[in-house]
Parts: C-alpha cells; structure tokens; sequence
C-alpha cells in the first residue's frame, strides 16, 4: 500500500516506501517527490532524499475490494471507489433498521438481512432493496413523496418478511434539514432515540413495524 | 472461508496472515487517504 516508483523496479530513495510522499507531475513531463508532511509539519522538509520517517515499513499489500452496504446489515456491494472521511466511508451504513421498540438491528441480531442488497442513490434520494428472490423496490421520488420523508412503505411480500424477520418494513426518511445526529439510535446507544419517542416517525412502536432510520451517514 | 464473511470495507491483498494485528499504532495510504490504524475490531 506504500508508494511505489512507477518508472522502475529499483527505488529512486527510501521515500519510495514512505506513505507520506507524493509526486508531483509538472507540464513538462518531471516529476518531483514532495513529502505530505511539509504541510502539517514546519520542520519537515519539502524536498526530501532521506529521513526517519522512511524507515516506515512497506506493507506490501494491494487493495483488491472495496465494500459498502447502504443499510447496515445487509449485503455488501463491491464499489469502484469509497470517500472516506474520519467518520468513514461515504454513505456506507447510511441507514440502519430498528425493532419495533426502537432498537437498532444488525446482522447478528437478524441474520437474513445478509439476503438483502441495499443502494441509494445520493442524487435522487431513492433508496432500492434487492431482494435473493430477485425482486427489487425502490423508495419513491422525495419531491413527490414530502409527506413520508420521500420514501414510501415497503409492499407486502415473502421476500421482505423473510428480510425482517417476519415483520412489515416502514421505509422513512427524515427531512434533510433534520441533522443526522438527530434521529435514530447512534451506534453503541440503547434504546430510541429522542426523535423515535417523540413520535417524528411514520411508524409508532405501537404498530410493531421495524423503521428503517438514517444516521450519520458513515460506518458503524 | 468467504472472505466476505467478514464483512471488510477495504479488502487487502499480499499481507501475510495475521499481519493486521502489527498494523495497530501504524499508518497506512491507501489512494488519496492516510489511515491510521487505532486497534482491532475482534470481529475475526
């Protein structure tokens, strides 16, 4: 995962194997070595042929995956490229499922939800379940939907009880300008959340349906 | 075993078994990104 000389097989200097280099392409086909840590560090110098730092090991690995699931629990989807930010990776666990007495569900708690694929579509705001027996939904429009966060109740099936255990699935979202951090269970916590009991849901508890809630948009 | 089981955001190749478990207090770029490893999940 540590840099490599993509122009030879012997390494120019031990900043080759250093995480922290970065090249630097200019237009007229040179490249110079630039040490990431210039930025953040005063001390450190800009143009660099050999320090401590260097001493960092090569671990010699390549990425071969990288996998997201848009619902927490359900099936991973191989991606072409991840955001990653210090909370994780973009809009991977963007939605997670709660029981009817506001609990957060995971794979270990409902095992078939592995059965599910789960995308969503940033730009359009639609969420889609694909379900092992090959049927698929998808959340209706936001802007024709307001009234229900723009995502509508999942339909009656085999496929989705068999997804949650044997219940109904509401499907909501809540409104944009709602800060994630408001709503659902956060990962780790007990109980509903503020938002759950204060009835800010299209699915009471009182209807055992499990809610599908948005966090904070990153792993978990 | 599918490695899929372990359910890994980022799935690494050429490292030798266990090798993780050295990886803690380290750093490591992947693409544009710096990841600094803070410990364990136990998940494995």
């Amino acid at each position: 995962m540590a840099y490599t000389d993509p122009t030879s097989t012997r390494p120019a200097s031990l900043c080759y194997s250093c995480i922290h280099q970065q090249l630097v392409p200019n237009t007229r086909g040179s490249v110079f070595s630039l040490c990431r840590r210039s930025r953040d560090e005063p001390d450190a110098s800009r143009a660099i042929r050999g320090c401590p730092c260097c001493n960092v090991r090569d671990m010699n690995a390549k990425v071969t995956r990288l996998q997201t699931a848009a619902i927490k629990g359900t099936r991973l989807r191989s991606v072409e490229q991840v955001t990653l930010g210090r909370s994780g990776a973009a809009g991977d666990r963007r939605f997670f499922l709660v029981d009817d007495r506001g609990r957060m569900l995971n794979s270990m708690v409902l095992g078939e939800l592995h059965t599910v694929s789960a995308g969503f579509d940033e730009s359009s705001g639609r969420l889609s379940l694909e379900f092992d027996d090959g049927r698929v939904w998808t959340t209706s429009s936001p802007r024709r939907r307001r009234g229900n966060h723009g995502l509508r109740r999942v339909p009656h099936g085999a496929a989705r009880r068999r997804a949650v255990g044997g219940g109904p699935v509401d499907a909501v979202r809540p409104p944009a300008a709602a800060g994630a951090h408001r709503v659902g269970c956060r990962p780790g916590t007990k109980g509903p959340s503020a938002s759950y009991r204060a009835g800010r849901c299209s699915a009471s508890p009182s209807r055992r349906r499990p809610t599908l809630w948005t966090h904070a948009g990153s792993g978990c | 075993m599918d490695s899929r089981r372990f359910r890994m955001l980022i799935e690494v190749d050429g490292a030798e078994p266990h090798a993780e478990d050295d990886w803690v207090g380290r750093e490591a770029r992947v693409g544009e990104s710096l990841l600094h490893f803070e410990g364990t999940s136990g998940a494995a």
